[in-house]
């Protein structure tokens, strides 16, 4: 087997004695497309804000490209790309100097650069949209845009973290198309939503999240497997987290909302 | 350097029309508005007819030596000084004989005004409180120089005529428009943190920061990329408003080199404090308050708003403001064309810049952790 991209050992986070991610353990291996999947408050965006070093872990340990993240995150950080749930892009430039700005935070200059902002807006669709202000962007457009400032520096880990939350399924297809595409180009992905019908779409792998502690994980056969019997069952991903936990996922994905 | 970081902050800042038209028009029009206004004031004195102060002063008065003095300024504003030693004063101020009159003792001096010429009132009151201001401080020099060995008064004695002539050498004053011409542009320089809301909102309003820390910049590289913008816009906007207000109303700057170096440091010092307010307040708001009273109370007692050299305020507040240095370094240059005050000006600001940067660079390392 090859060696993790990410590892995860015990990670937990506690805010005021509260652990909202507890005891989280668990493997990426290259070339997967990774699910997290879980209701709103589940840990999801606080796990990936440790692997990313964005919140220090009040316990366990994260490796990243098989080195520790505590002692080793400089290099590590070339190879990742963050795609951070909220947007993250300023309305007063324009889409290409979004991706420019975001992209040179990597060293990358001249004309690598400017091959790496073609090619990042071309990806996300909006090369037309070069010279629009991402403020004039619909919720669509602002999303594509966030997704294509994480990835001029081509990262070998892209962590999505619900890059699709309220937009319409134009988009939301659009960019599911593309997390698949960079995935067959090799990037290893790591996406979390609570919507299952995107995990199920996707993900080669999923674990299951809820109240910070993952309570299953494996393909989706794994784990329908894991709730009954039936060889060939036709169960969504759904039933399996209803018969999980016995709550229904969206009663309070929305409801949180 | 993060060249593009820093590009991109400047493009953000320069789009901000709100900043654009309170850095370059603002100070255009409060130059203008001041300057005009004393004008008006200088010119409504003109066509005030010519009059007769009468005075009054006792035998021993140090004051004495200085009388002739008194005369000349009087007369260039239109004043006759015309000694009555005996009579009512007043009286001598109810039968018209004088508009006013000054009773000039040992150590101070008594104005009487009447309440119904308030113009007159106003003119005798500013070139008196003015020229006693000028021959104390002058006086208190001398003292000093003396105290210290650096004027020998036995050789001052015998030649005292040139030597209380040479004391009376006043500072030069410049005209309101160069006054406020100069003083105004530093003000704004002063101001400097303000464009850099444009970035810092913005980045907080998204969730830019979390983006940023999990590139590969260093913590320095970040400071450089606020910093560097910061002083660079506010010094071009400050360009702008000089060029403009120094040709519009034709505001006399002297050694321009040295007082756009002076003028750099300042936007350099108001960037330093304003990158460490702006990490040290989580609110974009906080920080500009904060940041804008500091300005304005360092601007009160620097002399931003009523000339320092009119100023009755204990001298160790003036003495604290690097914006009093600023100004009066810059007007020196202005008048005399250089000015004692330099070096400490240089070093105030490049001490603010220094001392802030560090504060500023250890608050960006601060927020790293969470
Ligand atoms: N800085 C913080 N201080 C205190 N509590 C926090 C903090 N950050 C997150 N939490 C809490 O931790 C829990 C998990 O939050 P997290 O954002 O990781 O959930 P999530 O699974 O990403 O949810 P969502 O689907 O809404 O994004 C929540 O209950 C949240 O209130
Ligand atoms: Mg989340």
């Amino acid at each position: 087997m090859e060696t993790a991209i990410v590892k995860l050992e015990g990670l937990t986070k506690k805010y005021d004695g509260k652990a909202v991610v507890d005891h989280v353990s668990l493997e990426i291996r290259p070339g997967e497309v990774f699910g997290l999947l879980g209701p709103n408050g589940a840990g999801k965006s606080t796990t990936m804000n440790m692997i990313c070093s964005l919140v220090k872990p009040t316990a366990g340990k994260i490796s990243l490209f098989g080195k520790d993240v505590q002692t080793d995150m400089k290099e590590a950080k070339a190879r990742l790309g963050y795609i951070p749930q909220e947007l993250a892009i300023h309305g007063n430039l324009k889409a290409w100097e979004n991706v420019e700005l975001f992209t040179s935070l990597y060293g990358i200059k001249g004309k690598e650069l400017k091959r790496a902002i073609d090619d990042s807006l071309e990806f996300v669709g909006l090369k037309d949209q070069r010279n629009v202000f991402s403020k004039n962007f619909s919720g669509g457009m602002k999303r594509r845009l966030n997704i294509a400032c994480a990835i001029g520096h081509h990262p070998e880990l892209l962590i999505f973290d619900e890059p699709t939350v309220g937009i319409d399924p134009q988009s939301r297809n659009f960019i599911l198309e593309k997390i698949k595409v960079a995935n067959e180009q090799g990037a290893t992905i790591i996406y979390t939503s609570h919507y299952m019908e995107e995990i199920e779409a996707i993900c080669s792998r999923i674990a299951i999240m809820d109240n910070g502690k993952i309570i299953a994980m494996g393909t989706k056969k794994e784990l329908t497997e894991l709730v009954t019997a039936e060889a060939d069952s036709t169960m969504s991903l759904e039933e399996v987290f209803l018969t999980l936990t016995g709550k229904k996922l969206r009663d309070y994905a929305e409801g949180e909302l | 350097m993060p060249l593009i970081l820093i590009k991109n902050n400047m493009k953000l800042m320069f789009r901000s029309k709100a900043f654009l038209l309170m850095m370059v028009i603002m100070p255009i029009i409060v130059i203008a508005l001041l300057s005009s206004a004393f004008k008006d004031m200088m010119a409504s004195a003109r066509e005030i007819d010519p009059f007769t102060v009468g005075y009054r002063i006792t035998e021993d008065s140090p004051y004495r030596t200085y009388l002739s003095e008194l005369k000349k300024a009087s007369a260039e504003n239109d004043v006759t000084l015309t000694e009555y030693p005996e009579g009512e004063i007043e009286n001598l101020i109810k039968n018209g004989t004088v508009t006013a009159f000054v009773d000039i003792q040992d150590d101070d001096y008594i104005l009487y005004q009447s309440s119904e010429k308030k113009a007159e009132a106003l003119i005798t009151e500013s070139i008196f409180d003015r020229f006693f201001y000028q021959v104390d401080a002058n006086s208190a020099l001398v003292k000093a120089q003396m105290e210290q060995g650096i004027i020998d008064l036995k050789l001052l004695e015998p030649d005292r005529k040139t030597a209380t002539r040479e004391v009376l050498e006043v500072e030069p004053m410049p005209t309101s428009t160069d006054y406020y011409g100069i003083i105004y542009i530093v003000f704004w320089s002063f101001c400097g943190m303000m464009p850099l809301a444009a970035v810092i909102s913005s980045e907080r309003k998204n969730a830019i920061p979390q983006r940023m820390r999990v590139s590969q910049m260093t913590k320095t590289q970040f400071y450089l990329a606020k910093f560097v913008p910061c002083f660079l816009v506010t010094f071009i906007e400050m360009g702008l408003a000089w060029t403009i207000s120094a040709l519009l109303f034709n505001v006399h700057w002297g050694q321009l080199p040295a007082s756009v170096g002076i003028i750099l440091l300042a936007t350099m010092a108001a960037a330093a404090i304003g990158v460490f307010l702006y990490q040290l307040f989580s609110k974009v708001v906080v920080s500009v308050v904060v940041g804008f009273f500091l300005t304005w109370v360092l601007g009160f007692f620097g002399g931003s708003f009523d000339p320092y050299f009119y100023e009755d305020f204990p001298i160790m507040l003036m003495k604290a403001s690097p914006i009093y240095y600023v100004n009066r370094t810059l007007v020196e240059f202005s008048t005399k064309g250089y000015s004692d005050y330099t070096g400490t000006c240089l070093i105030y600001l490049i001490g603010l810049i220094f001392v802030f940067g560090i504060l500023g660079s250890m608050l960006m390392n601060r927020k790293v952790e969470e």
